[in-house]
């Protein structure tokens, strides 16, 4: 056999009429990781669909050029055929899933091969409480949990995965490498699109970094030349008394899905003028499910809410909040009739989404449409802000303009209340909540 | 916004709200001979059709859950208002036959009656089972059409939920809304498709796994004898 897992000269793929990545050459032995970084937009996504060759089955999308994985052509081989040497996690997991029920969805990618499927395995991936639950009412971080433990039981020789642990909690995200690294040990090959190529350091990957979808460095894994963590931002001095003036309360909440037991227990939170709450905890702990009830978009079982001024959820998939159907609509509605076109500009350049403001929302990428949805809830001017996993999916670039505005809203009177994962958010907020067995505590 | 979302969300708890268990984990053959006696049960109790809903309801309860119950209630209630109150307003106006409220009301339990059946027989349709039934009969390239379908409605309409709700806190207006709530939904197809290519475009070849549950298995026998033995005592003119 090949020591070759994927050989690719990507000539030209993308969009016709829009973004494309050009002249990229890559090659990736048994054996071996690759880590695909860039800024977001940069085409790290594009080059991963055209390697697997998806890019042909987006609208306007198209490739030239080669690609061999495993020694065969996905562009011309069954699908079948490619299936069984390959696993792929896409970047928005909520789109990777078919199964009705987790056991289901396990289960699936086997019965496509003709194999039996165990899904007592499920465990494994901390799954195993869920085997009947149904797929539509799991965290991103456990849909994303699921999709690793079909992707890799299965079996296939090459992995593909656009951001992989983004909405996973950080033991998650260490058993998913070490699981990552015995599937390369074992002779296996991946391919890895993120944001953060840090992570995966330990596997000794190749590195390859992209800006606008052009190759700018590719080679051994060199810590210079991936994006450094953001800096800068502060907190106002003149926002002493933050906190003080109360502009959100939830007091002793309790919350039950239908026919399951309660996910939160007695939760109590508040949010004043000026402040930042983080709200972090493992998958499937209810963090989500809190944003939605402090949102009221769930009204809890027991428990009383008190909201002053407008809020906002931004939820996890960030598609669910536009209104507009281009980024410069959906702005334009955001800032209202007595906005002006100075403003509008602004907060795109903040936001880095200044070229793409024209663009139909369906044909951008995953971190430029949470741009956009943060860009639209900024200018819209909402007291409470309810942000829901904010960062996925963003670079160390972008996430410093993310934080800056967090930071400003806050410094000018917000309230923020921020469910994540993301390491890189932790310094800026002013407390801390975990929660874990539908307890929440804060310090 | 709220009524729309409020119907979505009962269409929601109705029909997806549980994964392969309860009643779904009972063999097909006794889950199509229960909905048929179910809607003959309606023949005997034409003059009190307020009792098939009550043994159904207790069905739901034992056999589903009591969300499923309320949400199903109140979804074919709907058509049962309907029907009973126009029925009685056309009477009223002289447009049709006057009929009495208590008429009325007998018209809504009948149609709410059938709603309720037809909402029960979707509950406890088992996607795995269909799925299995297409791969043993050589349609492994369609058995991921059930699956795939009990996925993405409810999916769906979860989405379009959110995105209503939403809506609601921008301030938008329910009609404003419904566009984009939709587009998400057209957008959550092409990206499903485009994520799972290699598992839509390749035939399924061996059987899903399930199991079925006992006291499941013998509700529904119960369930069976019960409305048999009704049925049988209306042909011989006992009831």
């Amino acid at each position: 056999m090949s020591q070759v897992a994927v050989k690719a000269k990507v000539s030209e793929a993308g969009y016709k009429g829009g973004f494309s990545v050009k002249d990229v050459f890559l090659q990736v032995d048994y054996g071996e990781a690759l880590i695909i970084t860039g800024r977001s937009g940069s085409g790290k996504s594009t080059l991963l669909k055209s390697l697997l060759g998806l890019i042909r089955l987006s609208r306007n999308g198209y490739f030239r050029g080669e690609v061999i994985v495993s020694g065969i052509n996905p562009y011309r081989v069954k699908p079948e055929k490619i299936f069984q040497m390959i696993g792929y996690i896409p970047q928005d997991p909520w789109y990777g899933v078919l199964g009705h029920t987790v056991e289901t969805e396990y289960c699936l990618s086997f019965s496509v091969l003709g194999l039996q499927c165990n899904p007592s395995r499920l465990s494994i991936y901390g799954l195993g409480q869920l085997r009947n639950h149904i797929t539509y009412g799991l965290s991103a971080g456990q849909i994303q949990r699921l999709l690793w433990a079909s992707s890799i039981d299965k079996g296939g020789k090459v992995f593909f995965m656009d951001e992989p642990g983004v909405y996973v909690d950080e033991q998650g995200k260490k058993e998913f490498i070490d699981l990552v690294e015995r599937h390369i040990e074992n002779g296996g090959s991946a391919i890895i699109v993120d944001h953060d190529p840090l992570l995966w350091a330990p596997l000794s990957p190749k590195l390859l970094v992209l800006e606008n979808g052009r190759t700018v460095y590719k080679g051994v894994f060199r810590e210079d030349k991936v994006p450094a963590p953001p800096e800068g931002g502060s907190r106002s001095k003149t926002m002493e008394n933050r906190g003080n003036n109360v502009l959100l309360i939830a007091d002793n909440i309790w919350y039950s899905y239908p026919g399951q037991k309660p996910v939160l227990k007695g939760v109590s939170i508040t949010a004043g003028k000026g402040e930042i709450i983080g709200v972090t905890g493992p998958n499937g702990t209810g963090k989500s499910t809190l944003l939605k009830i402090l949102a009221g978009i769930y009204k809890p079982s027991k428990g009383t809410i008190m909201r002053k001024g407008k809020t906002i959820l931004i939820p996890e998939n960030p598609l669910l909040y536009f209104s507009g159907a281009t980024i410069k609509e959906e702005l334009e509605l955001a800032c209202g009739r007595y906005c002006n076109e100075e403003k509008i500009k602004a907060v795109a350049e903040e936001f880095g989404i200044t070229h793409i403001l024209e663009k139909p929302l369906a044909e951008t990428s995953s971190g430029e449409r949470r741009r956009a949805a943060l860009a639209s809830a900024f200018l819209a001017g909402y007291d409470v802000f309810l942000f829901d996993e904010p960062s996925g999916g963003l670079d160390n670039y972008i996430i410093k303009n993310v934080i800056d505005s967090i930071l400003a809203a806050a410094n000018s009177g917000k309230a923020v209340v921020i469910a994540s994962h993301d390491k890189r958010l932790y310094r800026i907020y002013d407390k801390t909540c975990v929660i874990e067995g539908g307890i929440l505590k804060c310090k | 916004m709220q009524i729309i979302g409020a119907l979505v969300g009962l269409i929601y708890r109705s029909l997806f709200m549980s994964g392969e268990t309860g009643l779904k984990t009972v063999p097909s053959v006794l889950k199509i001979t229960l909905i048929i006696l179910s809607a003959l049960t309606y023949i005997p109790f034409y003059s009190e059709p307020y009792i098939p809903v009550l043994i159904l309801s207790i069905i739901g309860l034992l056999g589903l859950n009591r969300w499923w119950v309320g949400a199903s209630l109140a979804l074919s209630s709907i058509p049962g208002i309907w029907y009973g109150l126009t029925a009685y307003l056309f009477g009223f106006l002289g447009f049709a036959a006057h009929i009495s409220p208590i008429d009325a009301l007998m018209i809504y339990f009948r149609t709410t009656y059938i709603s309720f059946l037809v909402l029960f027989a979707g509950s406890i349709i088992s996607p795995v089972q269909l799925s299995n039934f297409l791969i043993k009969i050589g349609l492994g390239d369609k058995a991921i059409t059930p699956i795939i379908l009990w996925r993405t409605m409810p999916a769906g309409l979860h989405d379009m939920m959110e995105s209503l709700a939403i809506g609601t806190l921008k301030g938008e207006k329910a009609w404003k809304r419904l566009g984009p709530a939709t587009a998400s939904m057209i957008e959550y197809s092409q990206f499903v498709w485009e994520n799972n290519y290699y598992r839509l475009e390749s035939p399924l070849k061996a059987l899903l796994p399930y199991s079925s549950e006992k006291k499941y298995i013998a509700l529904v026998l119960a369930s069976i004898l019960i409305e048999t033995s009704i049925l049988v005592l209306y042909v011989l003119g006992i009831v």
